[in-house]
């Protein structure tokens, strides 16, 4: 189309048409275009494309579409006004497909994944049960050690409701356990007579719901041992035959009884200090004991207190903590039992090899049967494997004296009395202690404030850049529909 | 956009819109009546399925009945109307596109039904060529016969903007029914050679 520069423009040419020039310019563009051939031209071309863009006709709106349009107008006007703005206006028929398909996937998903978070609890379960079968083992060990027998029931392991533990409540396990359901297994305990007149026990440990929350039993005894459906699990100890009347001998465990280092912990408040010490020393001298570590503290303005680590023999390790708990008033008391036996198996069989190990060494080097090389070499192997027989035996000798002497950490606490405290600084020192820690407070406050918007900005700019064009969309469209349109 | 009846004693649109939105329900239907057909028609160029430009009619109609109590009786009413079908028309092609995207297009024509299949075929590609708001003003002037006004209010453009983009639309529309019909016409041709 052809734009020439005349006293009118195209599109007041164009305007004219449409019948939508000012009244004011009619006149002038009419009498242009009775003179002007091109102008005349741009009337022809504009007329031209109205004549081809009415080759687009539209058929009439079907009558069957009519009908049903009205129906649905209808119905809106018997249902209250906005009653149907749903989310489905907002987010489409295809949306709520996505919706569905999204859950089927879910759904799909989660039937996958639940198999398998079946079996996870399950597995967890099952070891939460050994584990408990291993704590109630150890339990019934230091409750046969204490009391001198094995208790008639799973409720004497656990906590008692007030104050110290005793023989009816023996604060070795945690209550749940001794409740007897723990992680989805049922926990059965039974004392028990042997035909020797030796007592026993025997503990079942069974899913509540088979299936569901295990699936294998487990069970164990006095020996040690955890069965697995009747069969002795992997990791199990050795079985080990116990005497409670002699528990702690070491020479007797090396052949048929369990080693156990024992150690206690007991804090006492004292009124006096000094005469609480002299009476430990009396506890220790009775008992044939000793103190392995001593440290006392004693600064102004403050608590004075004694650590001491204590070693007493192992028989008389109760009757020392009885006796050390009537010097003042128990703040602490806890005992631990550390079984040792395999180690201390271990070592005697490799300080036998060794031992026979350097007896052939020695033979060689009596016979002298190679040249001079081969018994300089057989001296030198000679005197390693001596070097690892004493070291051994070192080891062997630490393990039975942690056997054979219990170990007593002590905290003897000194009543705090308040004393008259000195002057406070002065008035220039504290407002100059003041604003330094004004000061050090602002910069941790403003670093605080730094490493947090650092740790956090990413992730929050991650968010911002995915939710940001949804929710700008999901707003916009929101808002349109509550506007009406 | 005036409160006096029309020259055949009719009630204007406006009228017609204020009375239905004071609780009287048979003007809506004579408003219905009046722009059933304009508003498929609007639709019916713009989307390619028939079934779906009948729905759209009747989403815009929903529209109007459900924000009838907070008409203002600023804007002719036909340039309100245009202005409703404009956000539901822009909704379903989000909607399509999204379709798109998400399950591989299916877009499907219905050259049967349609009159003249060639011409209105080739409007098509003419008209898909143009500048998207140059597309809609001719259109909107062409086919839905919205004075400069109108166009300008519904748009949100100036008067003048609205009158140099249509000149240029029309010009370009030409242009490229001239282009399709002279590539056409070589096709037409070199088939005819081979």
């Amino acid at each position: 189309m052809k734009t020439p520069l005349h006293a009118v423009t195209p599109e007041e040419i164009m305007a004219l048409m449409d019948g939508e020039l000012p009244r004011e310019r009619i006149d002038t563009v009419r009498v242009h275009l009775d003179a002007c051939v091109a102008c005349a031209e741009i009337v022809k071309e504009i007329r031209q494309s109205g004549s081809l863009l009415a080759k687009w006709p539209v058929e009439d709106i079907g009558l069957t579409a009519v009908a049903k349009i009205r129906s649905r107008l209808s119905a809106e006007f018997v249902t209250p006004r906005n009653a149907n703005f749903a989310w489905r206006s907002v987010i489409g028929k295809r949306g709520i497909q996505v919706g569905a398909l999204i859950a089927s996937v879910m759904l799909l998903v989660f039937g996958i994944t639940t198999p398998n978070l079946l079996r996870s609890r399950i597995a967890a379960n099952e070891a939460s049960a050994v584990g408990s079968l291993r704590a109630l083992n150890t339990a019934a060990q230091t409750y046969s050690a204490r009391y001198g027998h094995y208790p008639s029931s799973l409720a004497k392991f656990g906590p008692p409701q007030t104050g110290r533990p005793t023989e009816e409540a023996a604060d070795l396990i945690d209550p749940l356990l001794a409740s007897g359901r723990k992680s989805g297994y049922l926990f059965v305990y039974q004392h028990v007579l042997r035909s020797d007149m030796r007592d026993a026990y025997l503990i079942d440990a069974d899913p509540i719901a088979p299936g569901k929350n295990g699936i294998r039993h487990f069970s164990t005894d006095q020996t040690g041992i955890i069965r697995m459906n009747g069969s002795v699990l992997d990791g199990s100890p050795e079985p080990i035959s116990r005497q409670p009347s002699e528990p702690n001998d070491p020479r007797s465990a090396n052949h048929d009884g369990p080693m156990i280092a024992r150690t206690a912990d007991l804090k006492l408040s004292v009124r006096n200090l000094d005469n609480a010490r002299d009476s430990m020393n009396r506890i220790l001298g009775r008992h044939g004991g000793h103190i392995a570590q001593l440290s006392a503290s004693s600064e102004n303005n403050s608590q004075h207190v004694v650590l001491a680590s204590l070693r007493v023999p192992s028989d008389h390790l109760l009757i020392c903590i009885d006796e050390l708990k009537a010097l003042g008033r128990v703040l602490l008391e806890s005992q631990r039992g550390e079984e040792i036996t395999q180690q201390y198996v271990d070592l005697r069989a490799r300080l036998s090899n060794a031992r026979k190990t350097e007896a052939r060494i020695n033979q060689v080097i009596e016979h002298r049967t190679g040249n001079v090389k081969e018994v300089l070499e057989a001296e030198n192997e000679s005197a390693r494997v001596r070097g690892e027989i004493e070291r051994m035996e070192s080891q062997r000798e630490s393990m039975a004296k942690r056997v054979e002497f219990a170990t007593i950490s002590v905290t003897l606490a000194e009543e705090y009395r308040a004393q008259l405290q000195p002057p406070e600084p002065r008035t220039a020192t504290r407002l100059h202690n003041a604003l330094i820690d004004g000061v050090r407070q602002a910069w941790e406050s403003g670093l605080g404030l730094m490493v947090w918007l650092l740790s956090v900005l990413p992730t929050a700019a991650l968010w911002f850049t995915i939710l940001f064009y949804p929710a700008r969309w999901g707003w916009r469209r929101c808002r349109t529909l509550q506007a009406g349109v | 956009m005036s409160d006096q009846m029309e020259s055949d004693g009719r009630l204007t649109d406006e009228q017609l819109m204020m009375m239905f939105a004071h609780g009287d329900r048979k003007r809506f239907d004579e408003l219905f009546d009046r722009y059933r057909q304009t508003l498929y028609a609007f639709y019916r160029r713009r989307v390619l399925h028939r079934e779906r430009a009948e729905e759209l009619v009747q989403e815009t109609f929903l529209v109007l009945l459900r924000s009838a109590s907070r008409y203002q009786h600023q804007a002719p009413f036909r340039t309100y109307l245009f202005a409703i079908a404009f956000r539901v028309l822009g909704a379903e092609r989000r909607r399509t596109a999204l379709r798109s995207f998400l399950f591989v297009s299916s877009v499907k024509t219905e050259r049967s039904q349609e009159h003249s299949v060639e011409d209105v075929l080739w409007l098509r590609q003419a008209l898909g060529r143009l500048e998207k708001i140059d597309r809609e003003i001719l259109m909107l002037r062409e086919f839905e016969q919205l004075s400069y006004e109108e166009i300008a209010q519904l748009l949100r453009l100036p008067l003048n903007t609205v009158r140099s983009r249509l000149f240029r639309a029309r010009a370009a529309l030409r242009a490229c029914l001239e282009g399709i019909a002279t590539s056409e016409s070589r096709l037409l041709a070199k088939g005819d050679r081979t």
